[in-house]
């Protein structure tokens, strides 16, 4: 039993660093109009969806963490993001909902809509010009997201089918 | 009750006997006549003969396809492992020679500013991000760098260092929208600026700032570093004029640049460590 938990850990936070290494090394690749998806948002997201609540919360700070530390001046943006996500999603879904993913796939699109809208008002911040961040990038980027989110969610559900399937028998 | 009688197999096989010996002295008699006994026993035998035969026939020829099928597997499976080997070495020499393109190119460069001590580096990682570029080389204060060294590629200008530690530097692009570059049009010899652009950054282009009307810039005009902010040496070029617009706030004229460096498949980038 102790083993099985440890070889489902290890899985968790291999995947977790398999997700660094695709925002890593794919995201500037799958541009769309110019915008890069964000895939360790998304997994993020998808992940604080689930009832462990302690993994959720720790790949946010690893990858946060991660993707601040390669990406652009400030350090941090991306850890408070992530972080801030793992806990709205653990108060506002966990403690009103069972698992239901239309909810999930409205919440979803409610936070990476938020997220693109207040990170383009933070760069903004520094750079002014928030409308033409909004068109040119925030919109798109929320678009992509919330595309890949739904993947993310439509695979977690059904590993977590098979899961119980496999148990069940 | 049927009785069995111990003698009647050694009477049938004596009659057998005599029967097989009888048609051996008639058919030995004359070899050079065909009799009649011949005529009946091959008349009779043909048919099963040549169907034993035809069997035979077909059996070696089935086995002898299995081997033929065998050997021509195996033989499939060599010139397979033989094509897989020969088409990696190709990719191998391909990629070889792409390296050796690209190393020549930055010695070609190193060669274009002997004034300057230059560290040549790798990129290991770009910022994957929407609001701004950035990338990471291999190489860091151990080879010498510091912060805003320009940093060129074989194709112009890449950017500047921006933080710096052991094994790694960060490096900001001119396509991100904080830098800005003292410039100049390379045709004309009219100093500018240029810069990176929110509304530009996803498409990788720059805009070119403060176009006086005197400046007669053309589509397709050649950017250069001016060398005038102290920071990157004259002559690097930047990028190539695209579009030239009228802003929307006001009365002024700026450009789009294309930027000379191709900052999806840069691989390799040299450090201007001493000017």
């Amino acid at each position: 039993m102790e083993q099985a938990n440890w070889v489902k850990r290890l899985k968790q936070y291999l995947l977790v660093a398999l997700i660094f290494l695709l925002q890593f090394i794919f995201a500037d690749k799958c541009r769309l109009f110019g915008v890069a998806p964000n895939f360790a948002f998304t997994f993020v997201l998808t992940v604080s969806f689930l009832r462990e609540q302690k993994y959720s919360f720790l790949s946010a700070l690893i990858l946060g963490i991660l993707l601040d530390a390669v990406s652009g001046r400030l350090f941090g943006p991306y850890t408070l993001l992530f972080m801030t996500v793992a806990f709205c999603i653990r108060e506002f879904y966990h403690s009103a909902f069972s698992e239901n993913f239309l909810i999930e796939a409205f919440y979803g699109l409610i936070t990476c809509f938020i997220t693109s809208v207040c990170f383009a008002f933070f760069i903004s911040l520094f750079r002014g010009e928030f409308f033409t961040l909004i068109s040119r990038t925030a919109w798109m980027e929320f678009f992509y997201n919330f595309v890949i989110f739904l993947v993310m969610l439509f695979i977690q559900k059904k590993c977590k089918k098979k899961r119980r399937s496999v148990f069940r028998l | 009750m049927r009785r069995n009688s111990p003698k009647k197999p050694l009477v049938l096989l004596l009659v057998f006997v005599i029967v097989i010996s009888t048609l051996l002295v008639v058919s030995a008699k004359n070899r050079n006549n065909v009799s009649w006994l011949d005529n009946i026993i091959h008349f009779t035998v043909k048919p099963v003969a040549t169907f034993f035969s035809n069997v035979n026939t077909s059996i070696d020829g089935f086995f002898e396809y299995f081997q033929n099928k065998k050997e021509l597997v195996q033989q499939v499976s060599e010139l397979t492992y033989k094509n897989n080997l020969l088409e990696q070495k190709n990719a191998s020499l391909s990629s070889l020679e792409t390296e050796n393109e690209r190393l020549r190119q930055l010695l070609e460069l190193r060669e274009k500013y002997p004034e300057f001590q230059t560290t040549a580096s790798s990129v290991i990682a770009k910022d994957g991000g929407n609001y701004s570029r950035f990338i990471t080389i291999d190489k860091g204060e151990e080879s010498g760098i510091k912060v805003n060294q320009p940093v060129l590629s074989q194709n112009g200008l890449v950017g500047l260092i921006f933080e710096t530690g052991h094994g790694w530097s960060k490096i900001q692009t001119i396509v991100d929208p904080s830098t800005s570059v003292g410039c100049r049009i390379t045709r004309t010899g009219d100093i500018s600026i240029t810069e990176g652009d929110n509304a530009l950054i996803n498409e990788g282009m720059l805009k070119l700032l403060y176009i006086s009307k005197q400046f007669t810039i053309l589509e397709g005009d050649i950017v250069e570093t001016s060398g005038l902010g102290e920071i990157y040496p004259p002559g690097i070029p930047i990028g190539k004029i695209k579009e030239i617009k009228v802003s929307e706030h006001s009365n002024s004229q700026y450009a789009t640049i294309v930027p000379t460096v191709d900052f999806s498949n840069l691989q390799e980038v040299l450090v201007i460590t001493e000017k």
